[in-house]
């Protein structure tokens, strides 16, 4: 069974998150700000973390560099999950080491299909390739 | 007298605060007293005298003797005449038939004859007499010794006195009388008996001594005159070659006159000259020589010792006997031979030292041994100097006189007579240091004042004056004229006059006698002041048109020479140029003061920078934009005024550069332009800068606003879609108590964003000042309940704040407000507080009322506001830093603050900074407002 870790701190965000998950046979755990949610990812090992960005205190672009430094935590893949739209920040969330970015709003029965395909490719080794590719789509759209 | 001087002394210490009149008795007693030792210790003085006197009458002749010999000794002229009036005296007085005199030299080797007298006549064979006063055996010597007079009766027979020369003397009895001078023994006189035997009473010894002395005393003054003779002599000698130096143009003639006569005055049998540094062998450069001698060969200047020795101290070598001489041991100076064989046995030599450096060597050689004084010494060296200031002059005449031949030798060739020539080059001379003066004056009143001046002093004129040529009027501005009383102003007519004659033929006009012209007399009002002689020239443009007239007067009839016409016309002519050159300085500094005011008062900074890119116009604004005045940037260039290039390298163009003003980032944009001169050089640049950091701000506020604004929305509406989309799942996933939470928050997150929509709406309104505001008697408490409820059921689960409310005993709190905007700027306050306070923290909600105020706090647990913080807050999209940034649009104070401005009320915060905000909210109490209807 796949676990998901979403940290959020609006909490009808998690709320909306976790029933989709759930109903697609997925096991949810929330955290309301960085600091519990890097407790929570190292207690609980899960298999993606859903990270928002814009949170009090640390934010999303520290506690994915806390996660990705911490051996216990860096193979996790993050998919950061943002109202911040722009280009430069989604190429920051890759620049970081995050595999993916979901833009606020989005549609939540995608949420779940999206994280098995990624738990796929990563599970065949090809979590960097995956993110050139996101760099390079970036980069595509950056040239426009 | 001691003692009594003490105990005075000691009353008169006492005086200074004698006040008392036991002090004042004890004064007069010590003064009275001393009055009377004086008077007894000067009786005492007479009596003595008195009796020395009365023992010492037997002696009165001798001394009336002195007197007179002194007397007749004053008269003498010359050792010698000194020395014949002594020993005929003392022959006279002593009765004697012979006596001599025999000088000692310094060292007192060595006695010498002077002069001996027998029977009233000179002995000639005595002035050759010699004694050697340290070998011989001499009655000279033993007086030299003993300082004392010595007597021999029987002079044949005694052992202590020179037998040769009593001998010669045919002397019997002889005395010895030693001349002692302050200073030293000067020599000894002998006088004695060539008939029989004699001996000398004491009172004719005493006669002798006394004699002696004076005879001592006058051949001192002899010696010391002929002395000062001698030097003067040289002195005189000195000055004359100095003077030579300084006018013989020809060096060599003069060094050659200069060495015959330095030889001369030193009794040498050579003297020469030798240049070159003390490194070289300094070659022979001159030599004079005594008739007979060889000359020296060239080749012997190495061995030439003592003047190498000279050569290589730097300091004058003086060598008493060459084959002696411990200073010439050193082989290396070139040994004794050479000298020897030149035929030199003394030598002194002197270097010529100019400017602390040897560049020759004068010396003179002796044909015998001999000790140069220090008057020799001095001699050599002063002629050295001159020497070396002969040289020193002789080259620079030599590369003067190379200039002036070039400069004048067109002018030289046309000229013949001697006399032009020279008044020539003194009005070269005065125009040429004038010409520099004309045109550093800057105004045309200060060139007009120069030139009628220059031209007073340029011929020696009595008066002068300078007219401007207006229409057909000639006149006399401010300074034009000198030694005329006041002229400005005045006018001529061009047509008549003396001037008008210059204006019609733009000729000089010379005369040189006015009163054999009547015509003019009558014509021209100044010459009519009483002037003789005119000289008058027209003062020409640059493009050739006439501009003026200058005139020179003089009270005396004056012929005029044509190089004074020819001066006053170049005058005229560099007084034109000056004047055109005063003119255009006017309009440059006209045009520049201008352009700088201009400059100036731009509202953009401008800088101008020179081709070096030296800061040459750094106007008000740039130095209100950047902080740094004029004075601290003129001159350097912008990296090190602004530590940035404003240079972009292009031509034009526009850039932004930032600099840090303070600890603050200043944008400026800067728009550049090339300046070049008429050959198409670059002669500068010039930037303007405008302060963009305002410009700039806003913009980033902006686009930050938006990014947050699109964010804000974001947030609420992915809910709203992220609900509905799950509620349209297909299959029956969720109970009803879900489906209830979900479309609850469908509904709450459509409010938030309805919030968000109005507070955009506030703003608009705020900005433009279209705020409508219905204010009316409100219930402040009952808000405050309901919106602190709200905010309670919004928070839930781990976020869950505390809330207090706090209206103390006031049930209810009136103010005049508009009850919907109330409630918006609590929301606000409420929802920052939850915002900025930790999780489960407590958010307070007092409410008061004060002296015609209702007072409102919102009071939270949070990090707090930096003092400087706390007024930056309420403007428009300030967000706090990011550390608690927390996302929000940064209108909330903003609109918060205007809409409790709109109702007249206030809104500030007190914080402890880590100790969490106190908001506090000020309103109109409707029972103040109700007291005021």
């Amino acid at each position: 069974m796949t676990r998901v870790l979403i940290i959020d701190d609006e909490a009808p965000i998690r709320l909306l998150c976790r029933v989709n998950l759930e109903a697609e046979g997925m096991e949810v755990s929330e955290a309301a700000d960085g600091a519990n949610g890097i407790e929570i990812a190292r207690r609980e090992q899960p298999d993606v973390i859903l990270l928002d960005v814009m949170m009090p205190r640390l934010d999303g672009w520290e506690v994915a560099d806390a996660l990705l430094r911490d051996e216990r935590t860096n193979e996790i893949p993050i998919i950061f999950l943002t109202a911040r739209a722009e280009i430069r920040d989604r190429a920051r969330g890759l620049d970081i080491g995050g595999v993916e970015y979901i833009t606020k709003p989005f549609n939540p029965l995608e949420l779940a299909p999206l994280i098995e395909a990624l738990i796929e490719r990563i599970s065949q080794g090809d979590r960097d390739e995956l993110r050139g590719e996101k760099l390079a789509e970036l980069r595509a759209l950056t040239r426009e | 007298m001691a003692i009594r001087a003490t105990s005075l002394h000691v009353q008169l210490a006492s005086l200074a605060d004698a006040t008392r009149s036991s002090d004042l008795v004890l004064l007069i007693g010590a003064v009275l007293g001393l009055f009377l030792f004086v008077h007894l210790a000067l009786d005492l003085f007479v009596l003595r005298r008195r009796r020395r006197k009365r023992e010492s009458l037997a002696q009165e002749n001798r001394m009336a003797a002195a007197a007179d010999l002194s007397a007749a000794l004053a008269r003498a002229r010359g050792g010698e005449e000194v020395g014949r009036v002594l020993l005929d005296t003392l022959n006279e007085l002593i009765g004697t038939d012979h006596s001599g005199l025999m000088l000692i030299d310094e060292g007192g080797t060595e006695a010498r004859g002077l002069i001996a007298r027998s029977d009233g006549a000179d002995l000639d064979w005595y002035s050759a007499a010699r004694i050697d006063l340290i070998s011989e055996v001499s009655g000279v010597r033993c007086a030299y010794e003993t300082r004392t007079l010595f007597f021999v009766e029987n002079a044949l027979d005694s052992s202590e006195v020179n037998a040769k020369l009593i001998e010669r003397a045919g002397l019997k009895s002889v005395a010895f009388i030693p001349l002692e001078s302050e200073r030293r023994m000067i020599g000894v006189v002998s006088i004695g008996s060539t008939t029989g035997f004699l001996s000398f009473t004491p009172e004719q010894l005493a006669l002798m001594n006394m004699l002696a002395a004076e005879g001592t005393l006058a051949l001192e003054r002899t010696y010391s005159l002929a002395a000062l003779e001698r030097a003067l002599e040289r002195e005189r000698l000195v000055s004359e070659i100095s003077r030579r130096v300084r006018s013989e143009s020809d060096v060599d003639r003069l060094i050659e006159v200069a060495l015959a006569e330095t030889a001369e005055a030193l009794g040498a049998s050579r003297c020469f000259l030798r240049l070159g540094d003390p490194e070289t062998p300094a070659p022979l450069r001159l030599e004079w020589r005594q008739e007979g001698l060889d000359p020296i060969p060239a080749d012997a200047t190495p061995y030439l010792s003592v003047s190498n020795l000279a050569l290589r101290q730097g300091r004058t070598a003086a060598v008493t006997d060459v084959e002696t001489s411990p200073e010439l041991a050193d082989e290396s100076l070139g040994g004794r031979e050479a000298l020897l064989v030149l035929g030199s046995r003394a030598v002194l030599s002197a270097p010529i030292v100019l400017f602390g450096a040897v560049i020759g060597v004068l010396a003179v050689h002796a044909p015998a041994v001999r000790d140069w004084s220090n008057d020799d010494i001095a001699f050599i060296e002063a002629v050295a100097r001159e020497f070396g200031i002969a040289l020193y002059s002789a080259n620079l005449l030599e590369e003067n006189q190379q200039r002036l031949t070039q400069q004048e030798g067109l002018l030289a060739a046309t000229e013949a007579m001697a006399g032009e020539l020279e008044l020539d080059s003194m009005l070269t001379r005065r125009l040429a240091g004038g010409r520099a003066d004309l045109f550093r004056a800057l105004s045309t009143r200060d060139v007009l004042a120069e030139s009628v001046s220059q031209a007073i002093a340029l011929l020696d004129a009595d008066a002068a004056l300078l007219l401007e040529l207006e229409g057909s009027e000639l006149v006399a501005h401010e300074g034009s004229s000198y030694g005329l009383g006041e002229m400005q102003g005045t006018r001529f007519p061009a047509a008549i006059s003396v001037a008008g004659d210059l204006v019609y033929s733009r000729r000089p006009l010379v005369i040189g006698d006015l009163s054999l012209q009547e015509r003019l007399e009558t014509l021209d009002p100044i010459v009519r002041e009483g002037f003789q002689a005119l000289l008058g020239v027209p003062l020409i443009g640059s493009d050739d048109s006439l501009e003026g007239v200058l005139l020179v007067y003089s009270h005396a009839a004056r012929a005029w020479r044509a190089k004074e016409t020819e001066a006053l016309v170049s005058l005229a002519a560099n007084t034109a140029a000056a004047l055109a050159n005063a003119v255009l300085y006017l309009r440059v500094s006209f045009e520049r003061e201008q352009s700088i005011a201009i400059l100036s008062s731009v509202a953009d900074g401008i800088v101008a920078v020179d081709r070096e890119g030296k800061i040459v116009l750094w106007n008000a604004a740039v130095e209100r934009s950047t902080g740094i005045s004029s004075d601290e940037a003129l001159g350097r260039t912008s990296v090190e005024v602004l530590r940035q290039e404003l240079d972009s390298g292009a031509e034009q163009g526009e850039t932004s550069i930032s600099i840090k003003r303070g600890g603050r980032e200043l944008w400026l944009e800067v728009t550049e332009a090339t300046m070049r001169d008429p050959a198409d050089q670059i002669a500068g640049k010039i930037y303007t800068l405008r302060d963009v950091s305002t410009d700039r701000f806003v913009e980033q506020a902006k686009s930050d606003f938006v990014s947050s604004v699109s964010h804000e929305l974001r947030a609420p509406l992915t809910s709203i879609y992220g609900f509905a989309e799950t509620l349209l799942r297909r299959g029956e996933l969720f109970d009803e108590t879900q489906r209830q939470t979900f479309l609850s928050y469908i509904a709450s997150e459509s409010e938030r964003l309805t919030g968000i929509v109005d507070a955009l709406l506030d703003v608009a309104e705020l900005d433009s000042g279209d705020l409508q505001v219905e204010l009316g008697q409100t219930d402040v408490a009952h808000i405050v309940r309901e919106v602190v409820e709200v905010a309670r059921q919004g928070e839930s689960g781990s976020n869950g704040h505390e809330f207090v409310i706090d209206l103390g005993a006031d049930e209810s709190l009136g103010a005049e407000a508009d009850r919907d905007k109330l409630r918006r700027v609590l929301v606000n306050l409420i929802d920052n507080a939850i915002k900025f306070s930790p999780d489960g923290g407590k958010v307070t909600v007092a409410g008061k009322k004060r002296p015609g105020v209702v007072e409102l706090r919102v009071v939270d647990e949070g990090v707090g506001i930096p003092e400087e913080e706390r007024e930056r807050i309420f403007r428009k999209f300030y967000r706090g830093s990011p550390s608690v940034l927390r996302g929000g649009t940064g209108l909330g104070l903003f609109i918060s603050r205007g809409l409790v401005t709109a109702m007249g009320g206030r809104i500030w915060v007190d914080s402890v900074e880590g100790e969490g905000s106190s908001f506090v909210l000020e309103l109109v109490s409707s029972e103040a407002k109700g007291g005021e209807e």
